[in-house]
């Protein structure tokens, strides 16, 4: 398997909002915390486009690159995971995000954000799989059962796709020249594109 | 006068000294000292070559039609399946309809 990926084909995306629902309800997301959004352009006119955003697993995570106590690493398939045992909740992965994938439950005194919450790609944390820990603080371990993120597999249009990049691309490539057009994979460039000489 | 002092700098060093001794990782429980760039927290599972399989099939799955099973999950090809309305314990719907009112 290449890496793991998440596409969203803003053709397809009916802003139903499943897959936030779906997301919440999977890991029991806290109230204040949204790790995956849909966002809307043009609503109500048109060339109206919405897509679902969420963490989207970066080849070369600008988050990674910031956190001062290197709480965040890629596991081996490219899903980029943090230990909530490590964060100091500083914030500086929410400034470095492009996707503004990293939230804070805002329960801390004195302001203090908390520790950061984002999308796991349903690969739950460093906590033992299947753990109650590991449930408690980063939610369900759909990966490691050999499901794909709940958002991906509930999205009734087929709009959200996940899973190894090369697979995923393959079948948007399929869709666009089916359908004769593409308004271009949203933030698979911002994402993906080579840095470093990392793909 | 020149003992007293000498007292409380030694005091004063001693409580220094075991305020220092307990800024050790094992007994804070947390990482102290970092490398930069490397990750020191708990090692992560790798995903298992069973699930990794099933993940295959998954995700090869993701474009077709969807199956009985709903959601996108390995569909068998086949229109979705329409329970018959026999089926439907209609009773208990309508009983649970009623609950739900409050009445």
């Amino acid at each position: 398997m290449a890496r793991m990926k998440f596409l969203c084909d803003a053709e397809r995306c009916i802003e139903c909002n499943a897959c936030t629902v779906a997301c919440k309800n999977e890991h029991e997301v806290p109230w204040g915390i949204t790790r995956r959004r849909v966002v809307t352009i043009n609503d109500g006119r048109p060339g109206e486009r919405s897509i679902s955003v969420a963490c989207m697993h970066c080849s070369d995570a600008p988050c990674i690159a910031v956190c001062p106590v290197d709480c965040i690493y890629q596991t081996e398939d490219g899903v980029v995971l943090h230990s909530k045992d490590l964060c100091i909740g500083c914030g500086y992965c929410f400034y470095a995000c492009p996707f503004g994938a990293p939230q804070y439950p805002q329960a801390g005194n004195y302001g203090s954000r908390g520790k950061m919450d984002k999308c796991t790609f349903c690969n739950g944390g460093p906590e033992e799989d299947h753990s109650d820990a590991e449930f408690q603080k980063y939610g369900r371990n759909r990966l490691a059962e050999g499901k794909l993120p709940l958002c991906a597999e509930m999205c009734s249009t087929k709009a959200l796709l996940a899973g190894d990049g090369e697979k995923v691309s393959d079948i948007y490539r399929e869709r666009v020249v089916a359908r004769g057009f593409g308004s271009g994979a949203w933030g698979w460039g911002t994402a993906y594109q080579i840095k470093g000489g990392r793909i | 006068m020149k003992t007293g002092k000498l007292i409380i700098t030694l005091a004063c060093l001693v409580a220094v000294g075991a305020s220092l001794g307990a800024c050790r990782e094992d007994e804070q429980g947390r990482v102290l000292l970092y490398d930069k760039g490397v990750y020191l927290g708990k090692p992560d599972t790798p995903v298992s070559k069973q699930a990794r399989r099933a993940l295959l099939i998954r995700i090869q799955r993701q474009n077709e039609l969807t199956g009985p099973q709903g959601g996108g999950g390995p569909g068998s090809g086949t229109p979705p399946d329409v329970r018959p309305p026999a089926s439907t314990p209609l009773d208990a719907l309508r009983e649970r309809a009623r609950r739900q009112s409050g009445n």
